[in-house]
């Protein structure tokens, strides 16, 4: 085995070594002893900001998603807001032109605009909407807001055992890069009331089959959340669909549509409530107002059953909470 | 030049016309879209579920995040100096090879060598055949046994079917053993979903370089198939060479057979060949490159007509990844190496030499030696990860290999006298002198090696990793190689690194069993060299603007060299310390939309710390300054500026030091005027400047002059 010579220089750098070593261990220190605090400034009391303006930044106005959300922000806020669309390859946007367009809050409608404000306008307000999984976000400033595109994980689960109480297990397939918080978040919820989350992550296409006939053997129903490693295109969908329908297992899910390609229960999202949110929010900070809650859950949502899959998998459900249900599949 | 434009265009229009009805054979729709899955009500329903499907698609591209830790994920984020060039960048650059990218990279220069390939420098650290440098194709290693190098093989591997390329500066030999020394490349190629169909290039330019690249890939269900193939054919440039070694013995012996002043040959003709097969967690990949390289000089330094290099190699490797468990991934691999090493030097074209009855003269075709061997490296290697929470990841596993070096041959005009080195005893033909006086020798070598890392997200602002390797050869014995980093996000923008690791290099079957060899003898009582390395970094982010600033140390022991001993002979021996040092300075500001402006400049302090003589060859100062300018949706143009300065020669050589350079290039893309086509125009050494490359000491009686202005232009079509 070698081992190290010593020298003069040697020693030297090893004492320069030590000297950073002891610099990190004291920050390790720093920041596990007081992790609450930046080592920025703190954040001054809200004040009301005169004459705002705001930089809207959709990811890509061509998702319908992020444009209806952007419509519904637009209609509900008041001040001047400069739009730019990342997805828009004709638009030649200059950063320069950006900054010095001065916003005072930056409404960020996606992931990617998410990511290219934290680049760009980091010191300003942020308010994002349309993320999937907003958890997974780094830890969010205190210049930070936003919507979470998915509802509270207490909401559907209870809508779950409040149509099928004999439904026991859940099996969700979930991926570590993108929605591992939630699948987490989802199981504590689940477990409070009453019911048994089974996941199984996936790190690739070719594990999500795998993945769902292991938790097909074990679960009452599969519950499908928006992974786009889970449901990486359309093909896989529908294969996990009709797997699941051969089993007689049902699926929900969080997508109207999904309910009308086969899913037994689905719980989705009122988009264009998201906006509205968004906006209220926006207009919140820079009126100066102090906003409790970071990061809302989106308030209005739509429950479709399909009882047509209900009865041919011969499934016991509660008559008694279709009255919470909107729409059903006959 | 028009008859290679001619040969261009006509290649594309066969390949076009023969392809382009495949393209039917990939355009069918998948099974469990409409109408074979579950019953879809309404074209509404297929609108909505394709809408949502356009969402997620585009969330996934969002790449804010990606591990568990909630720590932006980033190379800023990993304990050590890595350079990450993309297949965008690699494309906008119009890097020709691997090493064309490399000189873009911080800390790496690449230098075209006399004898027909690449050398690099990593951090004032050089090796004659890149083996102190680690090559990988997708991570497994390329670096054949009998140079320990991989550049006489992969120095320009194709870029076409490149999805990236990791540039390590520093000890990797903790996670990937031996020859990680002084950096390691990762060159990772597409996979079937990247390209999801087909692509097809043709180049040509000057020198009648001609290429062609054909790319196909698909995945469907759970398999996948990757496949490229690509032909070069270069006359390449021929420099001038004013007078070689031949010249001085002219001189002695009153002859003219010394081919300089003149040209010499550096064609390349090259057929590298890949296929990746993926079903479910199994995957095959493999590659096969065969070359037929004439080198412009000899190793014996005489202009070249003759000599011809024609390295063969290939990998194979077949590995399966799989979930064994929740937060426990695993990884197995079993792979075979091939290379074969078979040059045909024609060391001295027509020479006289100096034999016991005198000077004597050999055949017409000058004094011939063709050495061969065959190189085996056969192995398995197992991998296991383990996330027991979100901030911590552990990767432990190991590996069995089995090297061998058979069918070691040698043929030549000439015998060596074995006391007087000097004198050469001529033969009446070339003839199989493998019993006599083989150059090398068959040898086997195993070994076994253990490693794991932990990466501990300590705070959401603070990372620790700390890993280590313990390899055990059956030949030097073994090495253990630990390695410890921790990056501190400061402030949100500025972070710093602090990084400690050791590697080694093991020696070659050239530097332990080269025998009859009056260059050079191996010696089998080699120990392998070891660096340890000390690094500290600071990195900010302001928005469009980011910089980093790195300092480095480098300690080498047992450094292998040449020594000459009491007889008179050469041969490689464990000696001297060497000490590299240095700073890297990296500047980018990036405007938005593709436009960006980075530079990187790098001090490099290479020595032997025992005789205080610089590493010779190598520049004190090198960069380069790139710019990339998105005019248009169509148009691309990127130029680039990289210079080298402050060189010195080996002790004891008088010529003048050589001067530094700069060289700048320039390449212009032309895209989607017409669906899937793009043209490409690149011109090298933009401004003609005239520079040259040293030679070594007793090789060359002067520089190598490289090429002048020269260009290539290039077609490719994607369907």
């Amino acid at each position: 085995m070698k081992t190290i010579k010593s020298n003069k220089k040697t020693s030297l750098l090893r004492g320069l070594f030590f000297f950073f070593f002891s610099l990190f261990v004291s920050g390790v220190l720093f920041s596990c002893a007081q992790p609450e605090i930046a080592l920025n400034t703190e954040v001054p009391p809200p004040q009301k900001i005169q004459n705002p303006k705001i930089l809207l930044i959709n990811s890509n106005a061509e998702v319908e998603k992020y444009s209806v959300v952007q419509e519904e922000f637009r209609k509900t806020v008041s001040c001047p807001v400069l739009e730019i669309d990342l997805g828009d390859k004709k638009e030649n946007y200059d950063i320069i032109k950006l900054l010095s367009y001065n916003a005072d809050l930056v409404y960020c409608i996606g992931g990617k605009a998410y990511s290219f404000a934290g680049k760009y306008f980091n010191e300003k307000d942020i308010v994002f909407s349309s993320i999937i999984n907003w958890l997974r976000l780094p830890s969010l400033s205190q210049k930070v807001y936003g919507v979470s595109n998915e509802l509270h994980a207490r909401m559907p689960i209870f809508m779950f055992r409040s149509v099928f109480p004999d439904i026991k297990k859940i099996g969700m397939l979930y991926s570590q890069q993108y929605t591992s918080q939630w699948f987490e978040k989802s199981r504590e919820q689940a477990s409070e009331l009453g019911i048994e989350i089974i996941g199984s992550a996936v790190s690739d296409k070719a594990s999500v089959m795998p993945a769902l006939r292991q938790l097909l053997s074990e679960a009452d129903a599969i519950w499908l959340i928006s992974d786009p490693l889970v449901i990486s295109e359309k093909k896989y969908l529908f294969e996990i669909l009709k797997k699941c329908d051969t089993n007689k297992t049902p699926v929900f899910s969080y997508h109207d549509a999904f309910a009308k390609s086969g899913a037994v229960l689905t719980v989705s999202v009122d988009t264009p409530t998201i906006g509205r949110q968004a906006a209220n929010i926006v207009m919140g900070i820079l009126a100066g107002e102090k906003i409790d809650e970071k990061v809302q859950f989106p308030a209005g949502s739509h429950i479709i059953l399909n009882l047509k899959k209900v009865k041919a998998y011969g499934l016991k459900y509660n008559k008694n909470a279709l009255g919470l249900i909107n729409n059903i599949i006959k | 030049m028009m008859r290679t434009m001619k040969a261009v265009i006509q290649i594309f229009i066969v390949l076009f016309f023969t392809f382009i009805n495949t393209s039917q054979l990939f355009s069918q729709p998948w099974p469990g879209q409409q109408g074979d899955g579950p019953a879809s009500e309404s074209e509404s329903v297929e609108t909505e579920i394709d809408k949502e499907f356009q969402w997620l698609k585009e969330e996934a591209e969002a790449t804010f995040v990606i591990t568990a830790s909630r720590v932006k994920e980033d190379i800023r984020k990993s304990a050590a100096s890595i350079t990450v060039i993309t297949e965008k960048q690699i494309r906008q650059m119009g890097a020709r090879h691997l090493m064309d990218v490399l000189r873009t990279v911080p800390g790496m220069s690449s230098y075209f060598y006399s004898e027909g390939f690449y050398r690099i420098d990593s951090r004032g650290l050089m090796k004659a055949t890149g083996q102190d440098i680690l090559i990988m194709v997708n991570s497994h290693p390329v670096n054949d046994s009998f140079f320990g190098g991989a550049t006489w093989t992969y120095d320009t591997l194709t870029v076409d079917n490149i999805r990236r390329i990791e540039v390590i500066r520093g000890p990797g030999s903790a996670m990937y053993g031996a020859n990680a020394f002084s950096g390691v490349i990762n060159v990772i190629t597409k996979e079937p979903e990247d390209i999801d169909g087909v692509q097809i290039t043709a180049g040509g330019g000057s020198y009648d370089t001609r290429q062609c690249n054909f790319l196909f890939g698909k995945a469907r269900d759970e398999m996948g198939i990757a496949f490229n193939f690509n032909y070069l054919d270069t006359d390449g440039y021929e420099p001038y060479i004013g007078q070689d070694s031949q010249t001085a013995a002219d001189n002695i012996f009153g002859t003219h057979t010394s081919l300089a002043p003149g040209k010499g040959k550096n064609s390349n003709k090259k057929y590298d060949v890949s296929l990746m097969l993926k079903y479910k967690g199994f995957k095959f990949d493999g590659r096969y490159i065969r070359r037929e390289r004439i080198p412009p000089v000899t190793p014996l330094g005489s202009l070249n007509e003759k000599s011809v290099n024609d390295p063969l190699g290939y990998y194979m490797n077949l590995s399966y990844e799989h979930d064994i468990w929740e937060n426990v991934r695993f990884f197995g691999k079993i792979y075979r190496n091939h290379h074969r090493y078979t040059p045909d030097f024609s060391l001295y074209p027509n020479s006289p030499m100096m034999t016991p009855e005198g000077p004597a003269f050999l055949s017409e075709d000058g004094i011939i030696a063709k050495p061969s061997n065959k190189n085996n490296r056969t192995g398995f290697e197992t991998q296991v990860t383990y996330q027991p929470r979100e901030t911590h990841t552990i990767v432990f596993g190991g590996t069995y290999e089995k090297m061998k070096q058979y069918d070691v041959r040698y043929f030549a005009n000439f015998l060596y006298d074995m006391d007087n080195p000097d004198i050469l005893i001529p033969l009446s033909s070339v003839r199989d002198l493998t019993e006599e006086q083989n150059m090398n020798r068959n040898a086997d070598r195993e070994f076994s090696a253990v490693f794991g890392q932990w990466l501990w997200d300590i705070t959401d602002n603070f990372r620790l990793s700390i890993g280590g390797r313990y390899d055990d050869y059956s030949d030097f014995g073994d090495s253990f190689n630990p390695r410890v980093g921790l990056v501190w996000e400061i402030i949100k923008g500025l972070d710093m690194k602090l990084l400690y690791g050791r590697a080694f290099r093991a020696p070659s079957f050239h530097e332990l069993y080269s025998q009859n060899n009056p260059a050079i003898w191996g010696n089998s009582d080699l120990d392998p060299e070891t660096i340890d390395t000390y690094e500290v970094s600071f990195g900010t982010v302001v928005g469009g603007f980011s910089s980093r600033l790195t300092g480095f140390w480098n300690i080498i022991e047992d450094s292998i060299r040449a020594a000459k001993l009491d007889d008179g002979r050469f041969v490689f021996q464990n000696s001297d310390e060497l000490r590299s040092r240095g700073a890297e300075v990296e500047l980018k500001y990036d405007f938005g939309r593709g436009t960006y402006l980075a530079m990187n400049y790098t001090y490099q302090d290479a020595e032997n710390t025992d005789t205080k003589e610089r590493s010779p060859s190598i520049p004190k100062h090198k960069g380069t300054v790139m710019a990339n300018i998105r005019l248009s949706d169509h148009f691309n143009l990127y130029t680039d500026f990289y210079f080298k300065d402050d060189f010195k020669r080996q002790s004891g050589d008088d010529r003048e030091d050589m001067s530094g350079f700069g060289v700048a290039n320039a390449s212009l893309i032309a895209k989607d005027f017409f669906k899937g086509l793009e043209i490409r125009g690149s011109v090298y050494n933009l401004l003609d400047k005239d520079y040259t490359l040293s030679t070594s000491k007793g090789s060359l009686p002067g520089d190598l002059s490289m090429p002048e202005r020269n260009f290539i232009v290039e077609m490719r079509y994607s369907f």
